[in-house]
């Protein structure tokens, strides 16, 4: 199946302003997108899917998320000393003029001399570098040293003075509420209700979070909240501002951007924030995990919520026949999205025995094929997703039928952004019914007085539905780690934990077949969650992985920690 | 970065307003020592994980010398108090052993000079 215009869909898109084009660069090509795209978004209105090819064997891809959790669709942007790399497509907005180029490549994007390496993946196991640092010396010193040196490196480094202006700002509040979600926006209407000053931080250009985009309804709520904020004295509301660290006694580092890109603005790029926060709230959400299937890193196969953003909020088909592949009800809502979009939607491929909750029944009524029991086998294509070979969930892979499609929809449940509670000493806790780590109430980070100074709210807690009135009521989700549950060697070996940097399923095994039962040594062994998406996507499944192999729960290997700051 | 009260001014200064000035109540060992106890006086430090006694100076506030009670794990504050004394006072030790009811002084009240 091919990748056939038009991209761009003829209605909709909540974040785009179809009366302003704005031309761009890709690669030397001169393209256009509109006021409000991302670059990622662009990108994909143009049908350019390929974005940039993987850290070690130069795989093609795309992108796999439409947020701040991307690992593939990175970027070197701008020219001179303003150039900049490994700037993520799905989280920097598009300006006018914009200079963008993919990285790990040469001579060219479609053509990669580096994929070589790809073929050699053999050649190149988990812990390849500590293997072949200790036994052949020789080979390291006349043969990898010089091709790794050569093709090593996430983008390239910038070679002129950065020309720019920063500037640095202090702020004091008793409350500061991380994450302009429903979540957040409610916390901040009690914590203002309640007395002091309240100061709300979201690191997107827009308010809300996923509920504009996921509930009819959604954004109504949205504006709401905002506007009974905005009515009270004590509540500064700041955008385009990320939380990256919080420190002791209540210390937050957050960066704002000001100016990012458009330096003609004569005022400075970004700013730095020291927050002296009374107490955190952290109202952060949760990111979708992917599912483990073979060549689940094909260019199109992404995130269920990002098929979803893409066409909800930028009005982009990232392709006009999208399957769905499940554990929960959420991704229901991508298949019903593109639906109502007008894109075909073959089947959804659920995993669970049954799937009878609301989103699946509104989706078996508009007409859309529910298979349940049912596993992806494998993704047919290379560079482009071309097809999926479906199987029983519970068997070894043996094809049961193919569907033509060319994007791959994929929902392995959601893991709470935890980041900010972990920074400062809070303890997590694992969530057996919903498979995820959550934060410990009773274990939380401490101020000066001994007392927990924060606290979480919304789906960053665990309460994936706290939408209150605009939920639905949703079945329960089953944990998928490796798909089909009983995949043998061939398909383990080609299904993606890490896509920045390919990391297997089977590396994560080989790590634990060799003795390497702490999380951390099994990380740094297989490079599982260093990339500098910083493993938001991989890390859950890879130990999901690694306490299997180890016949563990997931528990024991795992004490989960967040490093600062987190990276965009 | 710590918040920590002087007991001199009142300001709730943070870690950037302070100098810190490593263990408190180190006992100074005069021409009479031996070898060992300078040795112990000038290296030999607790590193205590838990409840830890530090002297900090108010540099850009009021300029004095205090003392803090904290605990280095959790970065629990028990409080502040003048440098010009021996051993923790008591309402420091009460406030530690609320928080803490395993810890114990590794001094011995009789010792310190009566405030
Ligand atoms: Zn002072």
């Amino acid at each position: 199946m091919t990748h056939t215009p038009p991209f761009r869909l003829p209605a909709g898109g909540r974040r785009i302003d179809r009366a302003w084009q704005v031309p761009f660069r890709f690669d030397g090509r001169h393209l256009r997108g509109l006021t409000g795209d991302t670059i990622a978004s662009a990108l994909l209105a143009n049908g350019q899917l390929l974005m940039g090819r993987s850290f070690k064997y130069h795989r093609p891809r795309g992108p796999i998320a439409s947020g701040a959790e991307e690992p593939n669709a990175l970027l070197g942007l701008g020219q001179g000393g303003r150039f900049e790399p490994n700037q993520r497509a799905t989280t920097t907005p598009l300006t006018h003029g914009m200079i963008t180029r993919s990285q790990n490549c040469w001579p060219s994007l479609e053509a990669d001399i580096g994929a070589v390496n790809n073929w050699l993946s053999p050649v190149f196991p988990a812990g390849f570098y500590y293997k072949t640092f200790i036994h052949p010396r020789p080979f390291w010193k006349h043969l990898f040293e010089p091709i790794i040196r050569r093709s090593a490196g996430l983008g390239r480094a910038p070679t002129d003075p950065d020309p720019d202006r920063y500037e640095q700002a202090y702020a004091f509040a008793d409350t500061v509420v991380v994450g302009g979600g429903i979540a957040g926006l409610t916390a901040a209407r009690d914590a203002a209700a309640a007395g002091g000053t309240v100061l709300v931080l979201e690191q997107d250009g827009h308010w809300g979070g996923r509920t504009p985009t996921d509930h009819d309804g959604g954004q109504a709520a949205i504006d709401a909240a905002l506007a009974d904020l905005r009515g009270r004295d004590t509540v500064t509301l700041r955008r385009n501002t990320m939380a990256t660290g919080l420190y002791d006694h209540g210390y937050l580092i957050a960066r704002e951007s000001l100016a990012d890109h458009d330096p003609n603005q004569g005022i400075p790029r970004q700013r730095l924030w020291r927050i002296r926060a009374g107490r955190v709230i952290a109202a952060t959400g949760a990111l979708e995990r992917p599912l483990s299937f073979a060549s689940n890193d094909v260019p199109g196969v992404m995130l269920a919520s990002a098929v979803r953003d893409f066409i909800a909020d930028y009005a982009v088909a990232p392709g006009r026949r999208i399957v769905v592949v499940t554990n929960n009800d959420d991704a229901y809502r991508t298949a019903l999205t593109a639906h109502a979009a007008g894109l075909e939607v073959p089947a959804i491929v659920d995993a669970r025995p049954t799937a009878d909750g609301a989103l699946p029944q509104a989706a078996r009524a508009a007409g859309i094929t529910v298979l349940t029991g049912t596993a992806i086998a494998k993704v047919k294509g290379a560079k482009h997703v071309e097809g999926v070979v479906l199987c029983d969930h519970q068997s070894d892979g043996t094809p049961r039928q193919t569907i033509d499609c060319d994007v791959v929809a994929m929902s392995g449940g959601w893991s709470p952004v935890v980041h900010l509670y972990s920074h400062c000493g809070g303890k997590l806790t694992w969530d057996e019914g919903q498979s995820m780590f959550r934060p410990d109430p009773d274990r939380p980070p401490l101020g000066a007085d001994g007392q927990g100074n924060v606290t979480v709210a919304g789906a960053a807690n665990g309460d994936l539905h706290c939408a209150g009135d605009l939920e639905q009521p949703a079945g329960a989700t089953m944990p998928v780690w490796v798909m089909p549950a009983r995949a043998p060697y061939k398909l383990r070996a080609k299904m993606w934990l890490d896509f920045q940097n390919d990391v297997k399923v089977t590396d994560v095994e080989l790590a634990a077949q060799e003795g390497y039962a702490s999380v951390e040594h099994t990380k740094r062994y297989t490079t599982l969650g260093m990339a500098t998406d910083q493993g938001k996507l991989s890390n859950i499944n890879g130990l999901a992985v690694l306490s299997n192999a180890l016949n563990q729960p997931i528990q024991r290997p795992a004490r989960p920690r967040s490093a600062r700051p987190i990276r965009r | 970065m710590l918040i920590l009260t002087c007991p001199y001014c009142g300001v709730n200064a943070e870690e950037t307003e302070l100098h810190p000035g490593g263990e408190a109540h180190l006992a100074r060992i005069g021409p009479n020592g031996t070898d060992e106890d300078f040795e112990s006086y000038l290296f030999a430090r607790k590193n205590a994980k838990g409840v830890h006694f530090e002297r900090w100076r108010h540099a850009y506030g009021c300029g004095k010398w205090f003392l803090a009670a904290r605990c280095t794990a959790t970065l629990q504050v028990f409080g502040t108090y003048r440098a010009q004394t021996p051993h923790p006072p008591a309402d420091i030790v009460d406030a530690i052993r609320k928080a803490r009811p395993d810890w114990t002084p590794d001094w011995t009240p009789a010792e310190g000079i009566a405030e």
